[in-house]
């Protein structure tokens, strides 16, 4: 079994085996792309070609050789709106609401998309809440043309966002009292936050992070005036300070672009932070890996296939 | 949640990430009814087959076409219909009948569409002709009578003759005639002066400024009106939908209605179900274009300028990206203070006419203090 990330700079991969009837991790590695991925662009046969070659590589460099994949694509691909919904209304209103809700958030652009629409974990009596994606029509045919030249059966095809609530799950890190955990990947010059609550994923966004430790928001999903407290929380964190107001219950930090020196400070902060620390949750046949953490994404899109496969045992 | 991109589409039910159920904390007894009742209340079934293709992927299904029975022969069906009319028009003309029965049919059919067979039928282009032919004064209308039959209703003494020549020589403004119910009618012809007026032509970024301004002066107005005494409220704007929400009571709602009409034309829906009052307008601006309207074209740094310096007692936060080199520069610009102040800000916004598009306006009310934050774009303009 597989499992692909492509996200903006890179395409991460991970092989799970069954040895014995324990699972490993067989290879881990990545491949940096020379070109940064925002999209799925139709209009690029370069691109498009590139992708193909460097999967078709991962799939035969593989040991044990597997064609069932799961394909992890970054969050930020996909318009991604959270919104709260009257909990008496339902059916066709319901939809009607929805989607006027992600009308409104692209405009013009609707036609380019399809809508999927999901009822998030964390309703309240009278509202609930609902997660909005919005996949670009182009999104099937140019994956079809980046996975058929390799041949691989593609299994399940989630988001970034989803894969890094699985690896919560996976590692027994999921919070069950309705704190906000936060995984923070530190990329080169930005960070990249993943929000959740109550089991369920709660908002995302991405921010600069300037020389003073000041991070600017770039792109926000979510609840935004909570989106602001835990940005000024990470921010006095990152620079050692202790906060009173701190409303993080839980922060995962890992690295993989971005200077590890930024997050040193992290180390030494309080109980509630710390580093994803995943070699220790999985059994790799390299365990000297440089960096595990840095495969957060694909690990935790591998957890359904050893939930299935290992649970039993 | 569990999504997958790719077979997904449409409203799913809900899935938490726990994929091993045993996991998930046992749920007290007082928290499974409160769920069930939640549900209950909701009465949310998922539809996924139903909602699949949301947008854009309709179900096309073709139309049945009509089975056509081939034993049916229309052609013989056609001649069979010929032959009995034929039939019957032979025994009506035996009979002599024929023809007073065609018409009788034809007044039946006059007295239907409402024609009276008498008079003649004329066609109306003009409202005017219509106006001159129904104003109650016929007699002007040449085509009414014929000659022969008006002289000899009415010989031409001397006194209709010198009557004739003094309409033949007054001016237009006298034939004028004053109608039963004071409606205004011409008898003889309307002359129209014609009136030389320049054509501004607007390009979509001139509209873009001239509708900022409007929508500026509304959401001031809108200030004013919004329920001070209350504790809290929020007005949000875009540029073609708005939504209010503050305390029930008083007549602000009413005032928020009449606001709306003067700068837009849309839909106005009030909500009291959450026990405040809410209130959501989906709608298009109506242009007020200025006589001499010239719009200013400024770099960021200048704008920046212009829409933030003045007012930096007030400013709170701008969120923008100079070094983005594109076309489209969003900036986020968040100011807090009076209601005064709030406007003072607002309505000079609304005198700059520059090269920016307001996308939002949100103003959270919290008791005396608001917080106003506008979403602009700025984008390059040639005025």
């Amino acid at each position: 079994m597989l499992a692909i990330h492509i996200s903006r700079d890179s395409i991460k991969y991970a092989q799970l085996v069954n040895f014995k009837g324990t699972p490993f991790i067989e290879s881990l590695g990545k491949v940096n792309l020379s070109e940064q991925l925002y999209s799925p662009d139709m209009t690029n046969t370069q691109i498009i070609m590139s992708l193909a070659e460097q999967i078709s590589s991962i799939r035969n460099s593989a040991e044990f050789p597997d064609n069932s994949t799961h394909f992890v694509i970054d969050s930020d691909w996909f318009p991604i709106g959270i919104h709260p919904v009257d909990s008496a209304l339902a059916g066709n209103d319901l939809k009607k609401y929805l989607n006027w809700y992600m009308k409104e958030m692209l405009e013009s652009s609707l036609s380019r998309y399809t809508m999927i629409h999901q009822e998030l974990n964390r309703s309240s009596g009278k509202s609930s809440q609902y997660i909005s994606m919005a996949i670009p029509q182009s999104f099937d045919s140019w994956l079809e043309r980046i996975i058929s030249p390799s041949e691989l059966e593609l299994k399940r095809v989630i988001t970034e966002m989803e894969a890094l609530g699985n690896v919560l799950t996976l590692t027994k890190l999921l919070d069950f009292e309705g704190g906000i955990q936060v995984v923070l990947e530190n990329r080169e010059n930005t960070i990249n936050c993943h929000m959740f609550q109550n089991q369920e994923f709660s908002g995302l966004f991405h921010g600069s992070l300037n020389w003073d430790y000041k991070i600017t928001l770039d792109h926000v999903r979510g609840d935004a005036n909570l989106i602001n407290l835990v940005k000024e929380a990470i921010e006095k964190a990152i620079k050692g300070k202790r906060d009173p107001d701190n409303v993080i219950t839980n922060l995962f930090y890992y690295s993989s672009t971005g200077d590890p020196s930024m997050m040193s400070n992290l180390q030494n902060y309080e109980v509630s932070c710390q580093a994803l620390n995943l070699g220790n949750q999985f059994n790799f046949k390299d365990p000297d890996t440089e960096n595990i953490d840095e495969y957060a994404v694909v690990l935790g899109a591998l957890n359904g296939e050893i939930q299935e496969r290992f649970s039993e045992d | 949640m569990k999504i997958d991109l790719r077979k997904d589409r449409g409203i799913l039910a809900t899935s938490k990430f726990l994929a091993d159920e045993s996991s998930t904390p046992e749920l007290s007894e007082d928290e499974l009814i409160a769920e069930t009742m939640r549900r209950r209340r909701s009465g949310h079934t998922p539809q996924p087959s139903e909602d699949e293709g949301l947008e854009t992927e309709a179900i096309v299904t073709k139309p049945k076409k009509k089975e056509v029975d081939g034993r049916r022969k229309p052609l013989r069906e056609f001649f069979l219909v010929l032959l009995m009319l034929s039939a019957l028009a032979y025994y009506m003309h035996d009979k002599g009948i024929l023809f007073s029965s065609l018409e009788m049919a034809k007044f039946y059919v006059y007295e239907l569409v409402g024609i009276d067979p008498v008079l003649p039928v004329e066609e109306f282009d003009e409202i005017e002709q219509y106006d001159e032919y129904f104003s109650g004064d016929t007699l002007v209308v040449d085509d009414v009578l014929p000659d022969e039959l008006f002289n000899e209703l009415m010989p031409v003494t001397p006194d209709i003759a010198a009557l004739a020549d003094s309409i033949a020589s007054a001016k237009p403004e006298s034939l004028y005639v004053q109608l039963p119910g004071g409606r205004d009618t011409v008898i003889v012809y309307q002359e129209f002066t014609q009136v030389a007026e320049e054509v501004n032509e607007l390009t979509d970024d001139d509209i873009a400024i001239i509708n900022n301004r409007s929508l500026l002066i509304m959401v001031t107005e809108m200030i004013s009106n919004f329920p001070a005494d209350y504790e809290s409220g929020h007005l949000f704007l875009k540029r073609d939908a708005l939504t209010i929400s503050a305390a029930r009571g008083g007549d602000w709602v009413g005032e928020m209605q009449t606001i709306l009409d003067k700068f837009v034309q849309g839909s106005f829906v009030e909500d009291y179900s959450t026990g405040t009052a809410k209130v959501s307008s989906k709608f298009e601006l109506i242009m007020n274009a200025e006589q001499d309207f010239e719009g200013q074209s400024f770099d960021a740094m200048r704008l920046l300028d212009i829409l933030a310096n003045p007012y930096s007692d007030y400013l709170n936060e701008i969120v923008i990206d100079l070094a983005r080199d594109t076309d489209d520069n969003p900036a986020e610009f968040t100011f807090s203070g009076s209601a005064q102040e709030m406007q003072f800000i607002l309505s000079s916004w609304a005198e700059s006419r520059s090269n920016y598009l307001i996308k939002s306006i949100d103003i959270d009310f919290q008791g005396e203090e608001l917080f106003l934050k506008f979403g602009v774009t700025f984008f390059n303009y040639t005025p």
